[in-house]
């Protein structure tokens, strides 16, 4: 049921921050109830470390401090979207080329070919199923790993 | 007139016949000339007007007289009269009483049903009955969009259940004992259900606004076929149907649009498995035929009657089985399919017999077929 779409990642000065095992994700997602469902996947599943926020605001704050590996965006919430964050995000020190995935119940087609053409790693669309996320997510990995 | 949708037959009843007295004549051309519908009498060789009634000659601004010296032809721009001569075969074959239409007029949607009346001393005429149907549009358009916001609100919560039960099932969170494992099996099946329905409302909202992608790109059919036909063989086990392609051509690449093929594809399979027996074949053949691509489905399920075939690829209609009983589902899947192959330009088409079953095939034209590779000996396979 859950459709990806993959997109090359974008050029990287950081590469060799990829060539590394995909350890630590940073997702965020005003809805408490995914965010645990997430967690137990990515962490139970996937065996990940996983930094969950309810908020953007938040996301961007502590950004920095957790030095994600890979950023896991809800498209829609209230106080910014999921692109907002990821722009924010990326824009600290480090921090620049991210492998980014955005989760969305927003499947428009355009829209995720407008992500794609910014540069985002892959789109996913809600529903996730949780025991098969955690790899898809070292699938999405190894592909940016490998651009 | 711009034709956007397959003509809808009806059963034949016999060919009415003009023998009434002069007095019932006037009579009913009174009652003709009051009605809000548009009434068009043509002769049915040189489509020369015959008759308009008074809505009919308003939405053209003509008068009874300069309709005389017109045409059916001169009622649109975009009139076929090839096409138009194609559709009414069935009324002078008299295997169909009328030939209903919708269409896109300058002045908004209409729907056109013609019959074919005979008449002993003034030749055989059309009779189209025009009627406007922006208000049935609009309410069948304000109908999905309800349900389409409704079922934006639905997927959010469903997301968690449908996350939660399948992490519970797969025994992440806890070993679960024979009893707690039916039961779970039970809430997974039926969130499953719930979340294909939402989609299937989600995506035709997606197709009436113009949200969906249906750009084409130079694709493999024989691979997209292939691909589909595995996604659905889960299903196909659990109905114990079994599945069986067919094929004439060893590749085939045409520009086309495969995430919309493999929808289409799906839905036919869907359908196909759907109102299959237990035990029963569902077969995915896939023909060069005049230069062109047909990839066809049928089933050995009850097939589909007259009746039903009218509200075919009607959102939200679903016909019932011949033993009285509903599948699964929401009727919006052909609805999609039809709605899917009208953008992509290629033509849908359906046969059935009722207790024997249904194939159900779309043509990809030979424009758009890039290349093919046909095999001398027909190749079978079981999926």
């Amino acid at each position: 049921m859950t459709t990806i779409v993959e997109f090359p990642a974008k050029e990287s000065e950081e590469i060799s921050v990829m060539s590394k095992p995909l350890e630590t994700i940073l997702h965020v997602d005003d809805d408490a109830d995914i965010r645990v469902i997430i967690k137990m996947s990515l962490e139970t599943v996937g065996s990940f470390n996983v930094h969950q926020f309810a908020s953007g605001q938040e996301a961007v704050e502590a950004a920095a401090s957790v030095q994600p590996q890979m950023l896991l965006l809800d498209m829609m919430m209230p106080d910014m979207s999921g692109e907002e964050v990821w722009k924010l995000i990326t824009q600290q020190p480090g921090l620049a080329t991210v492998p980014t995935v955005f989760l969305t119940a927003k499947a428009e087609d355009s829209f995720s070919q407008e992500l794609r053409r910014k540069g985002a790693a892959a789109v996913i669309t809600k529903p996730v199923d949780p025991m098969l996320l955690a790899s898809q997510i070292k699938e999405i990995w190894h592909k940016a790993s490998q651009s | 007139m711009q034709q956007t949708s397959k003509p809808q037959r009806h059963a034949s009843t016999g060919h009415p016949r003009l023998d009434r007295s002069p007095t019932e004549l006037a009579f009913l051309e009174t009652i003709l000339e009051s009605l809000h519908d548009g009434v068009y009498v043509y002769t049915s060789d040189s489509l020369r007007i015959r008759y308009m009634n008074a809505a009919a000659l308003d939405r053209h601004g003509w008068t009874r007289e300069e309709a005389r010296e017109k045409t059916i032809s001169d009622t649109a721009a975009t009139f076929n009269e090839k096409a138009f001569f194609r559709a009414a075969v069935p009324l002078f074959n008299g295997e169909l009483d009328s030939i209903t239409m919708e269409l896109t007029h300058f002045t908004g949607p209409i729907e056109v049903s013609t019959r074919l009346i005979r008449t002993t001393d003034e030749g055989d005429f059309f009779v189209s009955v025009l009627r406007d149907i922006t208000g049935r549009k609009s309410l069948e358009l304000e109908k999905v969009q309800t349900v389409s916001t409704v079922s934006h609100e639905l997927r959010t919560p469903l997301t968690s259940i449908h996350g939660a039960l399948r992490l519970l099932k797969a025994g992440v969170v806890a070993d679960l004992d024979d009893k707690t494992q039916s039961v779970v099996d039970i809430a997974v099946r039926n969130t499953d259900r719930l979340l294909s329905i939402v989609n299937d409302i989600l995506d035709l909202e997606k197709i009436n606004s113009d949200k969906m992608d249906f750009s084409i790109a130079e694709m493999d059919i024989i691979e997209c076929l292939n691909d589909t036909v595995e996604l659905v063989s889960g299903t196909a086990f659990e109905h114990d149907i079994e599945l069986e392609i067919s094929s004439d051509l060893r590749g085939a690449m045409v520009m086309g649009n495969s995430d919309r093929i493999a929808q289409v594809i799906t839905n036919f399979a869907s359908n196909a498995i759907k109102y299959s027996p237990s035990g029963a074949t569902v077969r995915f053949g896939l023909e060069q035929e005049d230069g062109g691509i047909v990839v066809s489905v049928s089933d050995e399920g009850p097939g589909i009657t007259p009746d039903q075939t009218r509200m075919l690829f009607k959102p939200f209609s679903q016909a019932r089985a011949s033993d009285g009983t509903k599948r699964p589902g929401t009727g919006l899947g052909l609805a999609i399919v039809d709605a899917i192959l009208k953008r992509l330009d290629y033509p849908v088409s359906f046969t059935s017999e009722v207790g024997q079953g249904s194939t159900f095939q779309f043509r990809i034209p030979a424009h758009l077929v890039l290349w093919t590779d046909p095999i001398e000996t027909r190749g079978v396979a079981r999926a």
